[in-house]
């Protein structure tokens, strides 16, 4: 029933993915009872948005997903875009002060020396990154599924201070961000994140293909920061469990 | 007489309203939209008006068509539910007065007083008692009259017009104002001593200076002229256009609520020539925001970057803050309470430069602060003890007595 990629190009197709992402994971996963997908977006009304944006696909008993991966450019500020979506993936992947509980994360910061900081990673090994996460995601599930986010983030203005991780996490987003919003330098950035369910096997697969692709850049890797031309930081956070939704307590 | 609580962990039980509960409350009667206006309001209305009894007189200032009107009433309708004071909300534009009528209009005549004066008029002031006396443009006073509103205001006496009784008045005075009154005060077109009588100020922020709510208000603006036009589903504006708008306003500086509305309102109708659709994407809002707010598409990779210079350690501090929160069951209503006193810190913090240590300070700070409401703790100790449960580092007492009235301001005593 699904098919390859689908990009969403419309404005409207975009507002209808950010704001349902859950669902859309859910059908990625595989089709189920149109009723309940109807229940799960708040109303009828909204499945018949979806479908007639080409989003998902029905056939009155069943809806599906339209193809295996979604590909959207942000279509909103840069600061909302933030806000409301890297910013969580992100900040949940940093290990603060206190105990994580039952979700996992990796951070993985490197700086980088390449023959070509300007445009070199955010067409190629990106996109096959991209590619080979979307593959495992496809893989059937052997068990219970949760969202596992994956962030990569990379720009060639490399703040040259030698500064605590958390700290040159920031800048760099920052940076990145910045670079995205422009014209002329925005294919000397990448922000890219990618969403998607996964089982403790497709975790682990997934993880893999992160530390693989950070083996891509071996050898270019360095320790100064000073002498750095990129800056390229893979980030994942997969929560075992359902987002905790606690009782309103008397406030 | 009631009181109030800012015990953001009383729920009503012991008949106490909640302070915070009761402005939420009043701004969704009032359909007040915007986050930051509901949050300002949040701070404000409690330690302007509630926490005083609605004893102290209030001087409301903002830009025309700021919202003033709307934030009166929500004071109104706060002190309504805090503090169960029944009276009116009562309001009268001072500059739309006649000359000579303030006094009578305001407190009242006898039969008789005056030629013209048939029977008796109680006044607004009787009006208002125990409810809300909002006195807009009180700019437009004349010198006479501003010094009889100083006497009342001063005795919360008054007699009215041809009348030998003195009657008293509790209603709130508000006093609502587009100028500023300290200039007309040093132009001596004002009484120094009339302002000084407005012990508490509340200066509503323009809508340049609340970003935030500028797209939601577009959106509130869009689905209330698309529900004048059709009964259909239409679904406002689209994320971009609402950001479009919001980067449009921005760089304009000086948008009024009022003039917003506007403009949304006639961009729906012009869009609903032929046949309303679903939504309003970018290109079609942009034709009214080159027109009318001189924007352009090139604006928005600029107001991107200035955003993202400025308010990025901002994001960061609330985001961490939601991220703690999901981790530790803090609920929805706690979250709010938190996410408002970071922006109160952030706000406090003025010109300072919003780097990331200041703002993650504060959020570590809060960090304790969702901790201690988290562990229902009542006592400092109490909280210092839950600490070490957690294995983090256990706050000093000074530290402890400190967040434990960030969380929960003094009271003041019933009487």
């Amino acid at each position: 029933m699904s098919t390859g990629h689908y990009e969403v190009t419309s404005e409207v197709a975009y507002d209808l993915m950010q704001d349902h992402m859950d669902v859309m994971l859910e059908l990625l996963n595989g089709p189920k009872p149109q009723a309940e997908i109807a229940r799960r977006l708040g109303s009828d009304a909204t499945l018949q948005r979806m479908l007639r944006h080409g989003l998902i696909g029905a056939d009155g008993t069943t809806a599906w997903a339209v193809a295996e991966v979604y590909h959207q450019l942000r279509q909103e500020g840069m600061l909302s875009f933030l806000e409301r979506y890297v910013l969580p993936a992100l900040t949940a992947s940093m290990q603060y002060d206190v105990q994580l509980g039952d979700t996992l994360t990796t951070l993985q910061m490197d700086y980088l020396k390449v023959p070509n900081a300007q445009g070199c990673l955010r067409h190629g090994p990106v996109q096959r990154f991209i590619e080979r996460i979307a593959e495992i995601s496809d893989l059937p599930a052997q068990g219970p599924v949760y969202r596992l986010t994956v962030l990569v983030v990379g720009t060639s203005r490399v703040d040259p201070r030698n500064l605590p991780l958390e700290k040159a996490v920031l800048e760099h987003v920052r940076s990145a961000a910045i670079q995205r919003t422009s014209s002329t330098e925005k294919d000397h950035a990448v922000l890219s994140q990618i969403d998607c369910l996964a089982d403790r096997t497709r975790h682990d697969a997934i993880l893999t293909v992160i530390s693989d692709f950070s083996k891509l850049f071996s050898s270019y890797k360095i320790s100064d920061p000073s002498t750095a031309n990129y800056h390229l930081t893979v980030a994942s956070h997969w929560r075992q469990s359902d987002p905790t939704q606690a009782e309103e307590q008397p406030c | 007489m009631a009181t109030y609580t800012s015990d953001p962990r009383s729920n009503g039980k012991l008949g106490q309203p909640n302070a915070a509960h009761c402005v939420d409350s009043a701004c969704d009667s009032l359909h007040i939209v915007g986050d930051e206006l509901r949050k300002f309001l949040a701070h404000e209305i409690p330690t302007k008006i509630l926490m005083r009894q609605a004893r102290d007189v209030v001087l409301l200032s903002g830009p025309t068509g700021a919202g003033k009107e709307k934030v009166a009433a929500a004071c109104h309708e706060a002190a309504r539910l805090a503090l169960g004071r029944s009276g009116e909300l009562v309001e009268v534009n001072c500059a739309n007065l006649g000359r000579g009528l303030f006094e009578s209009e305001l407190f009242g005549y006898r039969r008789g007083a005056f030629t013209g004066a048939d029977r008796d008029y109680p006044g607004l002031a009787k009006r208002a008692d125990n409810g809300t006396l909002v006195l807009d443009e009180i700019q437009a006073l004349e010198p006479q009259d501003q010094a009889r509103l100083l006497r009342f205001l001063g005795e919360r006496e008054y007699r009215a017009v041809g009348d030998d009784k003195m009657r008293s008045c509790t209603a709130l005075v508000v006093l609502s104002t587009n100028r500023d009154l300290r200039a007309m005060v040093r132009d001596g077109s004002f009484r120094r001593d009339l302002l000084d009588r407005a012990i508490a100020k509340i200066a509503l922020p323009s809508l340049y200076e609340r970003r935030q709510d500028i797209g939601e208000l577009a959106q509130a603006f869009a689905l209330e002229a698309g529900r004048d036009i059709t009964n259909e589903p239409f679904y406002g504006l689209t994320r971009r256009a609402r950001t479009d708008v919001e980067t449009a306003v921005m760089r304009t500086k000086e948008v009024s609520v009022r003039r917003l509305r506007e403009i949304i309102r006639n961009t729906v109708f012009l869009n609903a020539a032929d046949n309303l659709p679903e939504a309003l994407e970018s290109e079609m809002v942009l034709p009214s925001l080159e027109s009318e707010l001189a924007f352009h598409p090139s604006d928005r990779a600029s107001q991107d970057v200035t955003e993202l210079e400025h308010e990025f350690d901002s994001l960061m501090g609330l985001s961490r803050l939601h991220e703690i929160a999901a981790r530790h069951n803090v609920s929805p209503t706690t979250l709010r309470l938190l996410c408002r006193t970071l922006h109160s810190m952030i706000a406090e913090m003025g010109d300072q430069p919003r780097s990331y240590r200041n703002v993650v300070e504060r959020a570590n700070r809060l960090l304790k602060i969702a901790l201690w409401l988290v562990s229902g703790a009542q006592t400092q100790a109490g909280f210092r003890r839950y600490f070490g449960t957690l294995d983090a580092d256990i706050p000093t007492k000074s530290v402890a007595h400190q967040i434990y009235y960030d969380v929960f301001p003094r009271e003041e005593a019933a009487q």
